[in-house]
């Protein structure tokens, strides 16, 4: 880190919605000076495209095993284990998921503008039934003939594990969008982490296909 | 309820409850809106959108205008360019961040 | 166990084994740790001889001062007192967890101070982190479970760092500084035999087996940091480590927004917080250098950090 970086202090600006724009005129040059330094309008154009990170903020959810209904637990990875008292997870709504096999039929999937069937991945961005399931995730292939490399209609269609929950962890993300406990973004992201994908399997096969209907 | 097309090229304006406060590191933007406690990491592109439009910017023209003497006058020509403030507009309308101008009464 | 009382007041060590088991049954037993006091009525006798264990050097409070929690860790009765007898943690009448064999007592006594720290410390912005400090200069280490994060805590702590906390980091929002809670650390299956060949003069509670996490013990706090628990710590470093088997010391610049955003989702309150919160936060990651850090060998991470506390402060 530069010595520049390390002094550097953050710059804070507030604004509420019906101040004068014109008064802050001369404060918003400067800082957009300040954002834009160094960039070409590609460069700009290119970090605009990424999804925007977001913290969910106030988004407890609860979840549940599946052959253990009553006992309510928080709806995460680390949060499987914990055992909160059902009591206290009352007032948290449910994160649902429907069941892998619910989605071997197309018609269940969700659909965007135009009736077509998509799911959403890496990134945010909607893949059709015809995607390769490396790239719905963003992963490296098994090879020729891997289960990567076959589309996720086809998964799911043939129902093939483990890669059907994940992909149905997708679709529940897609479905139920901040209902359910990780946007498809997030889910991409603990598939490709080895540290946490065999709990995050095991908690979107076990806690959220819930439901088969 | 179904979100309508984005009316990106304007009038807007700015959600009238909504408030705002940005930490800026150099490029990296972080905002929170107090209301919501929707807190976001923001592009440089987003953040020099939004602050075009707090700043009294109300349709794409302008916010163009403005961002072209920022970034030079290439971007004016841009039609990628052009296209993300498109795509960064639409963003913050689905967020509820601004708002179509309402019709006079 | 024979011990001397910490500073001026009376610590859980100065009661003898019986007393204390005597007096959680009762009336409890209140404890500080940091900023924080709690009371706790238990008649599970392990629970007993853990905190004379890992408490023994942590200050009592008197009946008349303040607690912010009282928790009861008490066996559940009927039935449950004779056929696989369960445990239970209550805050305010209400359970915290669901019933634990008995077992697993002691952790379950620590997992709801946990939950209750974290849902209640609201003059603080909370982080799942771990604290060290150095030299006046704190690093925090967040890290979701499974990161290695607890096992590198307990290595730095027997190597030149102060123990502020394992698991909890506390922002105060007035300042900005870090409170320590100086307590036991919590270790799980293999790093329970990494920390005791590592750290030989470190103090083991017994093992508890079959919990929800594997086999837990937790190691008691060196009694110096206990001792220095009332010394609030400058944020330096937020490090976000990760155990990787056999990868070389790799430490890497994190841009602050990104740190930012990360934290915020190793937050418990961030939410609640709001403002303040984001206030907070942002004011943290300014005032420190981010890193991710990843490591294979205990030795290589404490080099790094070691060369961390070395460079002069900006």
């Amino acid at each position: 880190m530069t010595e520049n970086e390390r002094n550097m202090a953050s710059d804070d600006h507030g604004a509420a919605a019906g101040e004068v724009a014109g008064t802050k005129a001369a404060d918003s040059v400067a800082r957009r000076r300040a954002l834009l330094r160094g960039m070409t309008s590609g460069a700009a154009a290119a970090a605009a495209g990424l999804p925007l990170q977001a913290l969910a903020t106030g988004g407890r959810k609860h979840c549940f095993h599946k052959d253990a209904p009553s006992k309510k637990c928080k709806a995460s990875v680390s949060g499987m284990h914990s055992v909160i008292s059902s009591a206290m997870v009352n007032d948290w709504p449910e994160s649902p998921g429907k069941h892998c096999t619910y989605y071997k039929s197309s018609w269940y999937w969700p659909k965007d503008g135009y009736n077509n069937a998509y799911c959403s991945g890496k990134y945010g961005q909607k893949f059709t039934r015809s995607a390769k399931y490396k790239d719905v995730f963003g992963c490296v292939s098994g090879g020729w003939g891997s289960n990567e490399e076959k589309s996720i209609g086809e998964i799911m269609v043939k129902q093939l594990a483990p890669h059907c929950h994940w992909v149905t962890a997708c679709l529940n993300a897609t479905k139920y969008g901040t209902q359910f406990s990780y946007s498809p973004h997030e889910v991409t992201v603990l598939h490709n982490d080895t540290g946490k994908c065999l709990d995050a399997l095991y908690f979107f096969k076990n806690y959220q296909e819930n439901y088969y209907s | 309820m179904t979100v309508a097309a984005a009316p990106t090229i304007g009038p807007w304006r700015l959600n009238p409850v909504a408030e705002w406060h940005w930490r800026d590191w150099g490029g990296d933007s972080v905002v929170i809106e107090v209301r919501s406690g929707q807190t976001l990491q923001f592009d440089p592109l987003s953040a020099a959108v939004m602050a075009c439009i707090e700043a009294g910017a109300s349709d794409l023209a302008a916010v163009g205008t403005m961002l072209a003497d920022d970034l030079g006058a290439d971007a004016a020509a841009d039609a990628a360019f052009a296209e993300s403030l498109c795509t960064v507009l639409e963003r913050l309308f689905r967020l509820g961040w601004i708002e179509p101008l309402p019709e006079p009464a | 166990m024979d011990r001397a009382a910490a500073g001026a007041g009376l610590t859980v060590g100065s009661l003898s084994p019986e007393r204390l088991r005597w007096a959680l049954a009762t009336q409890g037993v209140a404890v500080r740790t940091g900023p924080v006091g709690f009371r706790v009525l238990s008649d599970v006798p392990a629970v007993a001889a853990a905190l004379g264990l890992l408490y023994a050097d942590h200050p009592r409070l008197g009946s008349a001062d303040f607690c912010d929690f009282e928790l009861h860790v008490r066996r559940v009765g009927g039935l449950r007192r004779w056929l696989r007898p369960q445990v239970q943690a209550v805050y305010d009448g209400t359970p915290v967890f669901e019933p634990l064999p008995l077992g697993h007592a002691f952790p379950l006594l620590e997992w709801a101070l946990n939950h209750c720290v974290t849902s209640h410390a609201f003059e603080h912005l909370t982080l799942h982190a771990a604290v060290v400090e150095r030299g006046g200069r704190a690093a925090i280490l967040p890290a979701p479970p499974g990161s290695g994060k607890s096992t590198l805590c307990a290595a730095l702590v027997h190597r030149g760092w102060r123990l502020l906390s394992d698991e909890l980091a506390l922002v105060a929002l007035a300042d900005g500084r870090l409170a320590p809670l100086a307590r036991p650390v919590s270790l799980k299956n293999r790093s329970i035999e990494i920390i005791r060949r590592y750290a030989p003069e470190a103090v083991f509670s017994a093992e508890t087996h079959d919990t929800a996490k594997g086999t837990v013990a937790h190691m008691s706090v060196p009694r110096e940091h206990v001792r220095r628990m009332d010394e609030t710590a400058q944020p330096a470093w937020v490090v976000f480590p990760r155990w990787v088997a056999d990868a070389p010391p790799q430490l890497a610049p994190r841009a602050k927004a990104d740190a930012m955003m990360e934290l915020g989702r190793n937050s418990f309150n961030y939410g609640t917080l709001g403002r303040s919160g984001f206030d907070a936060l942002a004011d943290l990651v300014t005032a420190c250098d981010c890193f991710d850090f990843s490591y294979g060998q205990l030795d290589d991470a404490i080099a790094v950090f070691d060369r961390l506390a070395q460079a002069p402060p900006p």
